[in-house]
């Protein structure tokens, strides 16, 4: 790891249909040198299919993928030198963990293998690294998924990769060991340097460790930028629900100030070219809520999850109710309770 | 690049699709295209007539009637064993089930030379089975029911097999819901459970009726082979190619293979309706 | 499970050991009891036979040679089917199967009228003198082609079933085409290996039509074990055909014994 493999990667207007199912719509995407960079979307937007055309294991239809400048594209996948960790981790059952680890390094040839101790000594750095010291003589079977996990990634890495795919690589996972592994996931980048791309659905992980999150939907990217920045200021209403919730809410205009009947909305600033916008997008913290007898609203359901309290406040009998969130302690000071008449004021919101 | 869409195969990066693909055609072409195409050419050779003038004369006709009636008959007794055994030993748990399972593939493990000796020892008239039958005044060895005896032999596990799992498929919730609403065991069976398995039945009636039409060593012993009479279709080619009549042999042949194609093409539209009444029962 | 009364289930049980005793049992008690009919030595005697060991090497050489070619082309048929996606693999795998719905007389007839005397190649072949009607490669050929599609059938299901993400994993961790399929698939598809074997095997050695059509029938030359079987049975030589049909049968015994054994590995591991 020592050597720091910092390279960069471009894909250049990727374009890829499966049987007339587009998956990627003309993808432009420059990864940075030692870069941990998540990408981001729902089942279906073809982050996956990103990731695979990376490591040289699908192909696209058009355009082109360069590492350090250089056109990969006809380069195969076995010559990519690209570390792919599988998201059910691909694991070769009837190899212990040694042999999996050592996979990539014994079937160099003659020249380039190293020599038996070599092997040995590089397996047992790597078991370190991942720390699974122990397990190296189990089976796959006999391991649970956090520790296949991390036999998958010392194997992608015992082939001193240029750079690191991972497709899901927590998604089979329990909560816990998917915090840790992805504090180490971080470090291990922090550490070597070297430039990682990671496949999730889930926001939280993307915001959690990556340098920067490229948004996906329907082949095509939406946003990219660091975590802060795409959660601060969502491109377009798809970012802004997809990462974290957002209640839509639609507006009447009346001489060039917006309004709704129930919610106030005046702290909310906007373009002069937005006017006339159908709806604002406000994040269930940016709401204040205050109880008032004359509030438009009436709250329906409470619940505390640790130090956030979340509320459902119903504006308009049927519609959907308007999610707040704020610090548990809070609530009982507002005296908040099922059943109360609040106000409600936008602090900050989205308008597209 | 070129569209994938527009490729005849999916790209890969698992190498060898050209040389494994390759080698597999051209192995199957010299062992089974190429052969079966020169059987063909020859019977074309004949022309049109020249196949009719051999296949409607009254001995080729007797053995092809004697073939394929034979083999229905054959292959309609080992859907009700088939049934009967594939039930037992799917629904109930007894002692010797193990081995009463692995006999049924006997007659694929058996050469069928073995079986057809084995066969006609035994129903000849001086032998345990043919003695006791001939006391009621049956004769099966020589007989067109050796010939029956025979095919049943060797097409029951192909019923069995093939019924098997799809009866431990069947939801025994099913069945105990028809229960629960008042059906009595056999109409259970016969408004549950048969329609279930019937495609499996029918491709198991299938690939034995195919097996037998083709069948010869477990049958020429036992057959008597009396032209008109007890003479398969096979034997008859058989008898062809030993007085070098090749063409007589081919047109019989190809007869048969005509035959069994569509019997082939029957079986894979009765697996496709099964694993489209799988999928949606 | 046992839903249906005890009578009921009695009588099917019972039914059906009747069936399978009748039907197989008594054939098979038949082989052995006929093979011994006259004593062990006379058993011994006719097994120790110089034609009769003459047809024991011809079917071993002709099974090993069938199995082998067979086996190299099973894998290779398996390997392009289940792994790759392409136009017209389903006709594929039915031309594959074909063998199956051929009768082993037709077998054997259309490499007489390829190689015979008459036949298209044949009077070539003579002129180099290259003999494969009535000779080994005859009997070779059509064996083949009655077990070609055992092995594959065996194979396709199972690697189907295990997907290509390890054969992926394999080639982007730098494994070539054969070191994916030596040490990542063959590994784990073993027992349909053997499975397939076995069973291809038992019909190389049992196969009777296909092979008495070009074999020619020469006593110490081209009889293999069911020919000579045949020519024994027909000479009212009854101890001996049975004493070499017993040797099928407990050929066809082991292969099931052994199907038996890897089914319940294979369930196992």
């Amino acid at each position: 790891m020592e050597k720091g493999a910092f390279m960069s990667i471009d894909a250049i207007d990727i374009t890829k249909d499966f049987d007339g199912f587009v998956a990627l719509k003309s993808v432009s995407l420059s990864v940075n040198r030692g870069e941990l960079l998540a990408l981001l979307g729902p089942s279906g937007s073809g982050k996956t299919t990103l990731l695979l055309i990376i490591a040289g294991l699908e192909w696209p239809d058009a355009g082109d993928i360069k590492i350090e400048g250089k056109s990969v594209l006809r380069v195969n996948a076995r010559e990519r030198g690209v570390g792919f960790v599988f998201q059910h981790y691909a694991l070769f059952r009837h190899m212990t963990v040694f042999d999996n680890i050592a996979f990539g390094l014994t079937v160099r040839n003659r020249n380039s293998r190293p020599s038996k101790a070599d092997i040995a000594k590089r397996v047992h750095e790597l078991l370190e690294l991942v720390q699974i010291e122990r397990l190296v003589r189990r089976y796959p079977s006999e391991l649970s998924g956090g520790q296949r996990q991390r036999v998958a990634l010392a194997r992608a890495l015992a082939i001193e990769p240029i750079v690191l795919l991972l497709d899901e690589p927590f998604g089979a996972l329990d909560a816990k060991v998917r915090k840790e592994l992805r504090r180490w996931l971080r470090r291990l980048n922090e550490e070597t340097g070297m430039t990682s791309i990671f496949v999730t659905h889930d926001q939280e992980e993307a915001m959690e460790i990556a340098n920067r999150i490229v948004v996906m939907s329907q082949g095509r990217i939406e946003q990219i930028g660091k975590p802060a920045e795409i959660y601060e200021n969502p491109a377009n209403p798809f970012v802004c629900e997809f990462l974290g919730n957002a209640n839509r809410i639609a507006l009447t205009w009346t001489n060039g100030k917006m309004s709704h009947p129930a919610i106030d909305l005046d702290a909310i600033t906007f373009k002069p070219r937005l006017h006339g916008a159908e709806h604002v997008y406000v994040r269930p913290h940016d709401i204040d809520l205050v109880k008032d007898a004359a509030g438009a609203g009436t709250v329906r359901f409470l619940s505390v999850v640790g130090p956030i309290a979340r509320v459902d406040v119903e504006v308009m009998a049927g519609e959907k109710p308007i999610e707040v969130e704020m610090p548990a302690h809070r609530l009982q000071r507002a005296g908040l309770e099922v059943g109360v008449p609040v106000k409600l004021s936008a602090l900050k919101g989205h308008i597209y | 690049m070129t569209s994938p869409t527009r490729l005849w195969r999916k790209p890969s990066v698992i190498p060898g699709f050209g040389i494994t693909l390759g080698l597999t055609l051209m192995w199957l072409s010299v062992i089974v295209l190429i052969p079966l195409s020169g059987l063909v050419l020859k019977a074309a050779t004949l022309g049109f007539s020249g196949f009719f003038d051999t296949i409607l004369t009254a001995r080729v006709l007797a053995a092809l009637r004697l073939s394929f009636g034979l083999s229905l008959i054959a292959a309609a007794i080992n859907v009700v064993l088939g049934l009967l055994i594939a039930w037992v030993l799917v629904r109930y748990e007894f002692p010797l089930r193990r081995i009463l399972s692995a006999m049924v593939d006997i007659p694929f493990a058996l050469p069928t030379a073995v079986a057809g000796i084995a066969l006609t020892t035994l129903y000849a008239p001086n032998g345990a089975l043919g003695f006791l039958l001939g006391l009621i005044g049956l004769k099966i060895s020589f007989t067109p029911l050796g010939i029956l005896v025979a095919l049943i032999f060797i097409g029951l596990p192909f019923v069995v097999r093939t019924v098997e799992p799809v009866l431990a498929d069947i939801d025994q919730a099913t069945e105990e819901a028809a229960a629960c609403l008042g059906a009595t065991r056999l109409a259970t069976f016969r408004r549950i459970i048969l329609p279930a398995i019937l495609p499996a039945l029918l491709t198991g009636f299938a690939l034995a009726f195919a097996r037998a039409v083709g069948e010869y060593g477990s049958v020429i012993f036992i057959a008597g082979n009396l032209p008109m009479v007890s003479e398969i279709a096979p034997l008859l080619i058989v008898i062809k190619l030993e007085e070098f009549e090749y063409e007589q042999a081919t047109a019989i042949a190809v007869a048969m293979l005509m035959a069994s194609l569509l019997v082939l093409f029957l079986i894979n539209v009765l697996q496709a309706w099964g694993r489209k009444r799988q999928g949606t029962g | 499970m046992n839903r249906d009364p005890l009578p009921v289930r009695i009588t099917l049980i019972v039914l059906a050991f009747l069936v399978m005793a009748v039907l197989i049992g008594l054939p098979l008690v038949t082989v052995f009891a006929e093979a011994l009919a006259k004593g062990w030595d006379e058993y011994v005697l006719a097994l120790i036979d110089k034609l009769t060991l003459s047809a024991i090497r011809l079917t071993l050489i002709t099974a090993l040679i069938s199995v082998a070619i067979n086996l190299v082309f099973g894998i290779m048929a398996a390997w392009a089917i289940a792994k790759y996606d392409f136009k017209g693999k389903s006709f594929l795998i039915t031309l594959i199967d074909l063998p199956f719905s051929v009768s082993p007389v037709i077998a054997g007839l259309v490499f007489v009228l390829l190689f015979g005397l008459q036949g298209w190649l044949g009077p070539t072949l003579q002129g180099s003198g290259i003999k494969v009607i009535f000779a080994l490669p005859g009997i070779v050929l059509a064996t083949m082609f009655v077990t070609f599609p055992f092995v594959a059938r065996e194979l396709i299901p199972l690697m189907q079933e295990q997907g290509t993400e390890d054969e992926e994993a394999a080639v982007s961790l730098g494994a070539s085409g054969f070191q994916t399929f030596w040490r990542v698939t063959l590994p784990n598809i073993t027992w349909g290996l053997l499975y397939g074997v076995l069973l291809c095997n038992a019909r190389a050695m049992g196969e009777f039509g296909a092979v008495s059509v070009v074999s020619g029938h020469i006593r110490g030359k081209t009889n293999t074990m069911p020919l000579y079987v045949e020519i024994l049975y027909n000479e009212y030589n009854f101890t001996a055909a049975f004493a070499v049909a017993s040797l099928l049968a407990f050929l066809a015994f082991v292969t099931l014994a052994a199907q038996s054994l890897l089914e319940w590995k294979r369930a196992h591991s």
